[in-house]
Order: structure tokens, then sequence, then C-alpha cells
């Protein structure tokens, strides 16, 4: 599939920025370098965008500029996953993930106490995957599996999620780097998930609450 | 605070390492093995095999180190390669460095010549002196007075000043403020304000050089643009001046544009 492209000066007047933001913002890594594509046109070399990711990461850094810092928003839009302060009970409380997740996480791990950002990534992940109905708690079980000792892959890569059901009979892949992956007729791909999306939005809920 | 050892080394000697106060090479001394000191300098061709962590960390002479420098203040009058990477909080460059590593400081002051291989991050830079990056460089803001080489892009904040400067990728700040006293050359220049001016002086003129020396770019895109002896493919801006001396095959503006008599605009449009 084609991804549908914008111009830089269309982007530029669609949204109302000025080179001078979008040169800040590409600074500040708040735009991947890899969006940037460059074509030859009639005058020129031109710069384009992917366009849904570009108009929806715009829209983010207006919505959030107003209360965190471009640091701050660099560290939400880190492909990797980064360190970000929490507790526990604000997580709950606030209703970043629910107190299900929280105790379904707690008794597949066997743990008492959420340690690391990691951790709270993969209950809200869950959180998100049983909410929506999409998996059950099988399945939900199987992914804590897979992800188990998986930390270090996940936070230095930018990594995806498949779930898989043939015949069914639901298994899940760790995917890194973004390699295509192909399956086949009888396979029902539930769900693909990118970690990466999933770190910037809760990042972006726990920086709110801060 | 423990009472620390010194080690000084005055002719032929070598060590092995280790923890010290103060440590000095005033001969053709070697070190084999890390080195943590308050003090470490190198009078005459010292070498070390391993990384030196010190407070101070001087060069006079002829220092070679083969690993990588933590310091809070590096300063290197001599000669020396440094085959590793360096931190410091600030970094003095009057005599002659190379630096196969990442450098990373606060303050990078650069006095004498200095060629790093590879990414640079500083946050205040002065260069006076030659200052050649073959990674990316990567700060706050860089005050020109000299030469400055980029082999990747330069970022930062703010760059300034008089030299000249070449960069293989795109030079992207929120203030550029040049003079060019050289020609200069940028693949690509992006920011808020650009402003480049030609510094003339009385020399310049008597060698009529004033023409030839330009900044060449392919492309400028700045919300304010103004350019004297600039030779570029394409300038966008939301308002463009065009001073003197420029030579430009396409100006594209969105507000408001200004362009002097004596330079070459092949095509502006308002779009």
């Amino acid at each position: 599939m084609e991804t549908e492209l914008i111009s830089k000066k269309d982007l530029l007047d669609l949204k109302g920025i000025s080179y001078g933001q979008l040169y800040r913002w590409k600074r500040k890594n708040l735009i991947p370098e890899d969006w940037f594509i460059r074509k030859s046109t009639f005058t020129g070399q031109e710069t384009f965008f992917p366009k849904e990711k570009i108009l929806q990461r715009i829209d983010k850094i207006q919505e959030m500029k107003e209360d965190l810092s471009l640091d701050d928003l660099a560290e939400v839009f880190s492909p990797t996953v980064g360190d970000v302060e929490f507790s526990t009970e604000s997580l709950v409380g606030n209703g970043i993930i629910s107190e299900m997740a929280f105790n379904f996480f707690m008794d597949v791990r066997n743990f008492n106490k959420l340690f690391e950002f990691e951790d709270v990534i993969q209950v809200y992940l869950i959180d998100q995957l049983l909410n929506s109905g999409e998996i059950n708690r099988e399945e939900a079980r199987m992914v804590l599996d897979l992800l188990n000792g998986k930390e270090e892959i996940f936070r230095t890569k930018p990594t995806e999620i498949v779930i898989v059901r043939k015949f069914g009979v639901s298994s899940s892949l760790l995917v890194s780097n973004q390699e295509n992956v192909l399956f086949d007729n009888g396979t029902k791909i539930i769900k693909k998930v990118s970690i990466g999306t999933v770190a910037e939005e809760l990042k972006s809920k726990l920086m709110g609450v801060k | 605070m423990e009472n620390l050892r010194d080690l000084f080394i005055n002719g032929h000697g070598s060590s092995g390492g280790g923890t010290f106060e103060t440590v000095k090479i005033n001969g053709h001394g070697k070190i084999h093995g890390d080195l943590k000191c308050d003090y470490f300098t190198i009078n005459g061709h010292g070498s070390t095999e391993g990384n030196v962590d010190a407070q101070r960390f001087q060069i006079d002479g002829s220092g070679k180190i083969r690993g990588n420098v933590t310091s809070k203040f590096a300063k290197i009058e001599g000669h020396s390669s440094i085959y590793g990477n360096v931190d410091a909080e600030r970094l003095d460059v009057d005599g002659h460095a190379t630096i196969t590593g990442k450098v990373t400081a606060k303050e990078l002051d650069i006095d004498g010549w200095v060629t790093i291989e590879n990414n640079t991050k500083a946050e205040e830079t002065k260069i006076d002196g030659r200052c050649k990056v073959k990674g990316n460089f990567i700060g706050k803001e860089i005050r020109m007075d000299g030469i400055l080489t980029v082999q990747g892009n330069c970022e930062v904040e703010t760059f300034k000043g008089d030299g000249k400067f070449d960069i293989d990728g795109l030079l992207s700040a929120d203030q550029i403020n040049i003079n060019i006293y050289w020609s200069s050359s940028s693949k690509e220049i992006g920011g808020q304000t650009i402003i480049v001016k030609r510094k003339i002086e009385l020399l310049n003129k008597l060698v009529s050089t004033f023409k030839t020396v330009q900044l060449t770019t392919d492309l400028i895109e700045g919300d304010y643009v103004e350019l004297n002896s600039t030779k570029a493919k394409i300038v966008r801006g939301e308002d463009v001046v065009i001073g003197d001396n420029c030579d430009i095959d396409l100006v594209e503006y969105r507000g408001t544009y200004q362009e002097n008599s004596n330079s070459v605009v092949r095509k502006a449009v308002k779009i």
C-alpha cells in the first residue's frame, strides 16, 4: 500500500506552522528523521512527509506544547521507552490502568509492585487489549509470557506485537525493526500493536498527570 | 578525603595505572592501564593505554591517549591524539588535537586546531581556530570566528559569528546570523531567522576577491531570510530580503519580498 504523502509547503499551510517551528521540532527529534522524504519535482528537490503520521504528530505537538517543554515532548515521542516516574497508586487512581488489569498482571508475573516503566507499559497494553474485547484472558496471559524478559528488546528497538489466530488457536509474535511479516491465508491477524505507540500514549498520559 | 599518592614519570618510565592525586609525565612516560586522578598532565611525550578520568586534564607536550577521557576541565596546549571519547564539562583546544571518538562537552573552546572524527555534542562552542567534525555537530550555541567543517548535520539553537564554514549536511538553527569572511557552504540551511552578511575589509577590497566570496547552498528555508553574497538554488521564506551579490535560481516567499538590483534572482514567486 502506498502511503499518502504531503509536501512541506502544503503541511505548513494546512497546519499554520512556520519553517522555524518545523526545523526546531526536527532538531528536538519530535519528528523522526525518516519521515522527511526527499523527492525531485519540477521546481527542484522537495521534502514530503507521510501525511497521516505527520498530521497526527503535529496536532499532538500543538496540543501538548502549552503544558510541556519541547524536551519533555521529545521524551514522549521517542520511539524507545525512556524513564518516566510513576507510582502504582497514581496509575490506578487516575484511571490510567484499571485495577483489574493491574491485578491480572500481578497474578501472572507474581509481582507485588510495579517496578519499571516497562512493567507499566505491559499492564497498560493488556488493559487496552482486554478492554477492547479483541483478546481474551488466555491470550493476554500469552502476550505477557511473550513480553517477559524481552524488556531490553522493546526498550531499545521499535517493536510490534502481533496476535494471530488460526483454526481457533492463538499465538503471538514480537517483531522488532518493523520488517514485514506475512501469514498464510488461514491465519487471521487479531491485533497488531506498536509498543512505541503504546508507550507514547502512556507517557503523554503520565506527563499529563504530573 | 583519602590521602592519594602522586605519580611522576620523568625519564623513560612506565606505570600500570591506578588512582592518584597528581599524574605528571615529563619524559617519555607510558601508562598501561586506567588512570583516575585529580590532575593529569603531559609535558613530554606521554602516552596511556587506558582510560583517563581526571578532574583537570592538560597536555602541553605531545600526548597519545588510547582510551576515553573524562574530565571537568580538559585543556590541550600541545599536540594530542585521543583514541577514544572525550566527555568534559569544558574542553579547550589551544594546540592540535585529533579525537577519534565522540566529544561531549558543556563548553567547547577552540583556539587551535581540532579534528573530531565522530559526533560532537557541545552546549556552548566558541571557534577561533579550526574545528573539523566528521560526524554530526549538535548543541545550543556556536560562536564562530574561525573555520568550521562538519561532515554531517550541524544542529544548534544559535549559530553566529564571522568566519568560514563548510557543512556537508543541514545547518539548522533558530537564529543564524553570520558574516562570511571566506567562501562557505552548506548543503541546506533551515531555521527561524537566517541572516547572511558579507564582512568587507579593506584587504578584501584590495585583493578584489569581493565578488567571489560567497555562501553556496542548495536550499535555504526560514521565516525571515536576509541574504548577501549567497549563491543558492532555492530560497523559501515567509519574508525574504535579497541584498548584494547574490545568485539565486528561485525565491518562494509567503509574506514580503525585497531584492537589490546588484543580485541575480532568476525567479521569485509569492506562494
